[in-house]
C-alpha cells in the first residue's frame, strides 16, 4: 500500500482519480493550488486507487493524505 | 552554424561572398548555400546573388541561434498545444536548470484553473524549467520575483507603466498585458522543478476579456521585438535566481504593484470574500481588511479590483 501525500498545504482543484482507478508510476492524480501555484501531484508507485481522501475544493494541509494506492 | 552565418551577415554592411563565409566558418560553400537556403525557408531576408549574400532582414521569430548565450537551452517550436506542457515532459525528463520552451502560437494556451489564455501570432509564449535549491515554501516567491522582473524588463525597454496584479497578472492602464502560470512538482523539504509560464501579449491583438487584454504593440503604436524581450527577461530575472537571495522580492513587488491599498473582491470555488487589499504577507498571500474590521489572508483566488 502506497499513500500520495500534500507536498504543502493548498487547495484541491482537481482530482484526476477515482477508486478503482489502475494508476501508473508518474501519472498525476490530484491538482493542488497553493499560493498561486499549481502543484501537480503524482503517484510515486504503480498501483490501484483504493481510496481518494479528498473532494475537489477542499482546502488540504501539508502531508495530508490525499489517494491511499494498493 | 546558423548563428555563425548570421552573425557574419550582420557583422558585414554589404554582400559577403560564399567563398569568405566559407573560409571564415570552416565549412564548404555548398554547406553555406544550405544553411542559407534553410534561413531563408525561416522567413530571413537573404538576397542570394553571384556575389554572395546579403541579410536584409531578420524575422522576429525567438528561435534558439537569436538569443545570445542561450541555443542549447531554448527548445522553439512554431505551434505547440502549451509550452507548459512541452516544458512539464522535459522536467520530468531531467532537463537542466533554466532550460526554456518558445511557441510562435499555443492552440491550448492556458492561464490559472485550466483557463485559456489567447496565444495568437505576435504573443510571446514561453515556459522557464527552473531547479531552485530551495524549500516549496517559498515558491511562491519566485512567481513574485518572476512578475517583478518582466515588469522591470518592460518599463525599462519601453517606458510604459507597467504594474503587477495579486495573484498573477502584469498590468498596464489597469488592462492585461501578460499572465504568469507558476506549476512545481515537489517533495516535503525539496522543489523538484518549478515551471514558470508567461504569455505576453507584444505584436498581437488580444480580443477583449475581463478585465480587458491589451498588447505592447496597441499601447506603442508599433511593433517590438519579441526576441529582445526575452532575452533581457531571462538575462534579468537569471541574474536574480544566481544571487540566491529572494529577501528582496516582497518589496520590490509591494513598489510595482497595482493592488494594495485598493479595495478588491477574491473568488475562490467556494466563497467570495471582500475588503481592502492592506498588505501581503512574507509568502505572498494578501491581507484583506474585512468591512467587520478583522483581518484575513487569501492565498488563493482570482482578485477583482474594485
Amino acid at each position: 500500500m502506497s499513500e500520495v501525500i500534500a507536498p504543502m498545504g493548498g487547495k484541491v482543484i482537481d482530482v484526476k482519480v477515482k477508486a478503482g482507478d489502475t494508476v501508473n508510476e508518474g501519472d498525476e492524480v490530484i491538482i493542488l493550488e497553493a499560493m498561486k501555484m499549481e502543484l501537480p501531484v503524482v503517484a510515486e508507485v504503480s498501483g490501484t486507487v483504493k481510496e481518494v481522501k479528498c473532494n475537489k475544493g477542499d482546502a488540504v494541509e501539508a502531508e495530508a493524505v490525499l489517494v491511499v494506492l494498493e | 552554424m546558423k548563428q555563425q552565418i548570421l552573425e557574419s551577415l550582420r557583422n558585414a554592411s554589404t554582400v559577403v561572398s560564399g567563398e569568405a563565409l566559407s573560409a571564415e566558418l570552416g565549412i564548404s560553400r555548398v554547406s553555406v548555400w544550405k544553411h542559407v537556403r534553410k534561413l531563408q525557408s525561416l522567413d530571413y531576408d537573404i538576397i542570394s546573388t553571384s556575389k554572395g549574400y546579403q541579410l536584409v532582414r531578420s524575422p522576429d521569430v525567438p528561435f534558439p541561434w537569436e538569443i545570445p548565450g542561450r541555443a542549447s537551452k531554448i527548445h522553439y517550436y512554431p505551434e505547440v498545444t502549451s509550452t507548459m506542457d512541452v516544458a512539464m515532459a522535459l522536467a520530468r525528463d531531467g532537463c537542466p536548470d533554466f532550460t526554456i520552451v518558445v511557441a510562435g502560437r499555443q492552440t491550448k494556451g492556458r492561464g490559472r484553473l485550466q483557463r485559456t489564455w489567447q496565444s495568437g501570432e505576435g504573443g510571446l509564449f514561453f515556459t522557464v524549467v527552473l531547479r531552485p535549491d530551495i524549500p516549496p515554501a517559498l515558491g511562491s516567491k519566485i512567481n513574485l520575483a518572476a512578475a517583478v522582473d518582466l515588469a522591470t524588463t518592460l518599463r525599462r525597454m519601453f517606458t510604459i507603466d507597467v504594474k503587477v496584479k495579486w495573484p498573477n497578472d502584469i498590468l498596464t492602464q489597469e488592462r492585461k498585458l501578460a499572465g504568469i502560470l507558476l506549476q512545481m512538482e515537489a517533495e516535503a523539504d525539496r522543489i523538484t522543478f518549478m515551471n514558470i509560464g508567461i504569455g505576453l501579449n507584444v505584436n498581437n491583438h488580444p480580443v477583449a476579456e475581463v478585465p480587458s487584454a491589451v498588447s505592447i504593440k496597441e499601447i506603442l503604436g508599433q511593433a517590438v521585438s519579441r526576441k529582445k524581450i526575452l532575452s533581457e527577461f531571462l538575462d534579468q530575472f537569471e541574474t536574480r535566481m544566481k544571487r540566491k537571495t529572494l529577501n528582496d522580492v516582497i518589496d520590490q513587488w509591494k513598489r510595482l504593484n497595482a493592488t494594495l491599498h485598493r479595495r478588491v473582491k477574491i473568488i475562490t470555488t467556494s466563497e467570495q470574500i471582500e475588503g481592502m487589499a492592506e498588505d501581503i504577507d512574507n509568502s505572498g498571500g494578501l491581507i484583506l481588511r474585512l468591512d467587520n474590521g478583522r483581518t484575513r489572508t487569501v492565498i488563493f483566488g482570482d482578485c477583482f479590483h474594485q
